[in-house]
């Protein structure tokens, strides 16, 4: 391959990169030719993020946001799958409750932080409830709609074969139910980001949230931002990894390539 | 032997409607026959076979095999679908070894049952193949395998042949008739092929449509072992017509009442 | 659980009478234990019964305050929701009608979706000030990346046959345009338009509580400051019943553009 192609075929695997790129460079030149501007150009964001390392601002607090986010998280996909799996398999439960999750699927859940902030107070279980209520109604949809639209003919060769309720889950029902869980946990995992900050945000002075409203106070924009590149750094991480095991699951349930 | 006694069953459909798949069907299975059930399209044949499997209760009557009555489905019962109901997240070798595993047979165990049932069928190269990347002619060997591999006294086949292609419909039939002339499983086989009816079968059922009734039971006196030559003797071209003439009978009117079937 | 499986190959139960009344038991049932559990554990400083909520949303809906502080937070959020229409959707369009467009826009739009947008607050309060301008921006962020990805992904699943077929009869960019490729896209367009309502509404709460309590968070920081768990509550199921209630419209809206497609 010549020198010429070489950078052409990379612009076709991955445009966004110089699209990023060209926009990156653009903001540096906007900053360098208007100093002074409210939002620093990407250098200054750059040793924002390395006083941020520096300083031991992200150790102490994106670990404390980590593990908000996990608590939260953990117990929504608990409770979500086993909601999940309930209702798809009991038409019963079900009707009981299919409607406080559409309900809550379709609500600003934003708007319980207040009721969280009363409940626990300024507690981190209050954060940990948050992240809990931006996560658990979409896995449990999610999970009771892949459990429920089990393949009958399926359900129907196992119970012929005498399978009980156990072996009917789980080589039967939750492996083809899979693809549909799965995406409702890359869906809940980019609700808990926003849950966690939001939470943070409005319920405590520790923890990248409660970092970004001290540093807002602050004016101090470019830590703002570098805090900004953290978040979304470790979101698109998070929900990509999630991505990829939804591929393989995708090819290993007989998806095309 | 399984005693089939005035079975009925009814299903009930969205506005409230009923609709009669079975009435009164009686009806005897002996041990080590091939009994085919042939008829139009709703008579409750598939209906028949799923309650045999205890899949679906009664509304009314009994099927009885060797004296103890059906509630639910048993080890001495296997089902061949249709649409071969493979699970497409498993190997051939766990898809033939799931009954096992079922009833919690040990895995090294059940792995060389399961190889032996695909030997059986001739697919023992192709134990970790998924279900996605062979034929259906081939998935519906490992449907059978399936059955075969946990030794049921009874093999019950829904239409196991319908989702194929003629030339590999014909293959299939000569390798089960095969296949059943080393331990003559009873088999209860349900069909819409008349000929394949009378290659396979020691007697044919024939059911009038819906509600279902026995119209007709035929014996089939074809020499066993069955050969791709049975096909042109001139007794089998007779039944296939017989079949065929009281198929349309019963395609244009009901029957008044069930018929008498020739004694067990 | 059985009742599931036995169904298969039956005809299907008929589901709306007896769904509904498992779904009144349960709420009849909810409403009872929120009543008792209010009475018993909670008190006016944390869970109040039931009761006192149902009271205070009655009384507070007489009242001009709440409907004023409605009236003002949902303006922002019109605004907001609105010009992400007007910017969000043509854009859309162009991304999934030009390759060139997709491969400049769709990082940023992408990383604007999958951006918590609590989180630019500071920035944009330092951009737009603490004003009605800022939480107009805010919503703006929140459900323009919606907007646009739907209405990409309602253009690129026309189906390509249509587009041929029109091409060879020599339709020109424009008519193929307004003729084929648009009323295809419909669907996805008002799918997006529903999950940017849901995203909107979430925008206007976040912007109350975060940037500028101008309307509702008005109501609720004065409640939540003075201990009236009652109101408090009643502020927040009405939130809560707004942001349903919009997006129940886009999906009846859906639902009747389902049955006229057929």
């Amino acid at each position: 391959m010549n020198l010429r192609a070489a950078p052409r075929a990379a612009y076709r695997r991955a445009p966004w990169v110089f699209s990023l790129g060209a926009g990156l460079a653009a903001w540096e030149a906007v900053g360098i030719l208007r100093p002074g501007l409210p939002i620093p150009p990407p250098s200054a964001v750059l040793v924002a993020l390395v006083e941020l390392v520096r300083e031991g601002y992200l150790a102490e607090h994106a670990g404390r946001t980590a593990l908000h986010l996990v608590a939260g998280l953990a117990l929504a996909l608990a409770a979500g799958l086993g909601v999940g799996v309930l209702m798809g398999r009991s038409r019963r439960a079900e009707y009981f409750l299919d409607l406080y999750l559409n309900l809550f699927l379709a609500a600003p859940m934003a708007a319980l932080v207040p009721i969280m902030i009363l409940v626990f107070g300024l507690r981190p279980s209050g954060i940990v409830a948050t992240v809990f209520l931006f996560t658990f109604f979409g896995v449990a949809v999610n999970t009771y709609t892949g459990v429920r639209d089990a393949n009958p003919r399926l359900v129907e060769m196992a119970r012929s074969f005498g399978a009980g309720e156990g072996m009917l889950l789980r080589r039967v029902i939750l492996p083809g139910a899979l693809p549909l869980i799965l995406g409702g946990v890359r869906q809940a995992v980019g609700r808990a980001f926003n849950g966690v900050i939001l939470g943070e945000m409005l319920i405590s002075t520790v923890g990248m949230g409660g970092l970004l409203m001290q540093f807002g106070g602050q004016f101090r924009i470019d830590l703002v931002l570098a805090l900004l590149v953290v978040v979304v750094g470790t979101s698109a991480l998070a929900v990509g990894a999630v991505e990829r095991l939804e591929r393989r699951v995708h090819l290993w349930l007989g998806g095309a390539d | 032997m399984i005693a089939i006694a005035e079975v009925t069953k009814v299903f009930r459909g969205r506005d409230d409607e009923e609709l009669v798949a079975l009435d009164r069907v009686s009806l005897t299975v002996r041990d080590h026959e091939f009994l085919s059930i042939i008829g139009p399209s709703g008579c409750g044949k598939t209906t028949l076979l799923r309650m045999i499997g205890g899949l679906i209760p009664a509304e009314a009557g009994t099927i009885a095999i060797d004296g103890v009555p059906v509630t639910g489905p048993g080890p001495d019962r296997a089902i061949v679908f249709q649409d071969f109901a493979l699970l497409p997240w498993a190997d051939l070798l766990a898809n033939v070894a799931f009954p096992l595993e079922i009833r919690k047979v040990p895995r090294r165990e059940r792995e060389a049952r399961a190889l032996e049932a695909l030997r059986l069928v001739g697919l023992q190269d192709f134990a970790h193949y998924y279900p996605r990347q062979i034929s259906g002619g081939m998935q519906q060997r490992v449907g059978l395998a399936r059955a075969l591999g946990v030794d049921p006294e009874i093999l019950l086949m829904d239409e196991p042949f319908g989702a194929l292609d003629a030339q590999t419909r014909q293959l299939l039939q000569e390798e089960l008739t095969t296949l059943w002339q080393r331990d003559r499983k009873t088999v209860v086989f349900i069909t819409h092929a008349m000929d394949e009816a009378v290659y396979l079968s020691d007697r044919v059922v024939i059911m009038t449509p819906r509600p279902g009734r026995v119209a007709e039971v035929l014996e089939i006196p074809l020499a066993r072992p069955r050969a791709p030559e049975t096909r042109e003797d001139p007794a089998f071209v007779r039944l296939t017509a017989r079949i065929w003439e009281r198929l349309k009978a019963l395609g244009a009117a009901q029957p008044p009442a069930p018929a008498k079937q020739t004694p067990a | 659980m059985r009742g599931r499986d036995a169904e298969a190959g039956t005809a299907p139960l008929r589901r709306s009478g007896e769904a509904w009344r498992y779904r009144l038991a349960s709420l009849l049932a909810l409403l009872a234990f929120w009543e008792f559990a209010g009475r018993v554990w909670g008190s006016n400083l944390t869970v109040p019964p039931v009761s006192l909520v149902a009271v205070s949303l009655g009384t507070l809906l007489v009242t001009a305050d709440v409907w004023v502080a409605l009236a003002t937070t949902l303006w922002a959020m019109a605004i907001g929701f609105g010009a992400a229409i007007v910017t969000g959707i043509p854009l859309g369009l162009l991304l999934g009608w030009y390759p060139a467009v997709d491969r400049l826009a769709a990082i940023y739009i992408r990383m604007l979706f999958s951006l918590p947008v609590s989180s630019t607050v500071p920035v944009l309060v330092v951009v737009f000030g603490i004003n009605r301008t800022a939480q107009a921006a805010v919503i703006f962020l929140f459900c323009f990346p919606v907007l646009a990805i739907n209405a990409a992904l309602g253009v690129r699943g026309v189906d390509p046959r249509l587009v041929e077929m029109a091409r060879s009869f020599g339709a020109g960019d424009f008519l193929l345009l307004r003729r084929v490729v648009l009323p295809a896209a419909v669907p996805a367009i008002i799918a997006g338009l529903r999950l940017g309502t849901g995203r909107a509404a979430i925008g206007m709460v976040v912007a109350e509580l975060v940037l500028l309590a101008s309307g509702i968070g008005r109501l609720i920081t004065r409640y939540s400051e003075s201990f009236q768990a009652g109101p408090l509550f009643a502020v927040v199921v009405l939130v809560l019943g707004v942001g349903v209630g919009l997006i129940a419209f886009w999906q009846a809206l859906e639902r009747r553009l389902l049955r006229w497609q057929g």
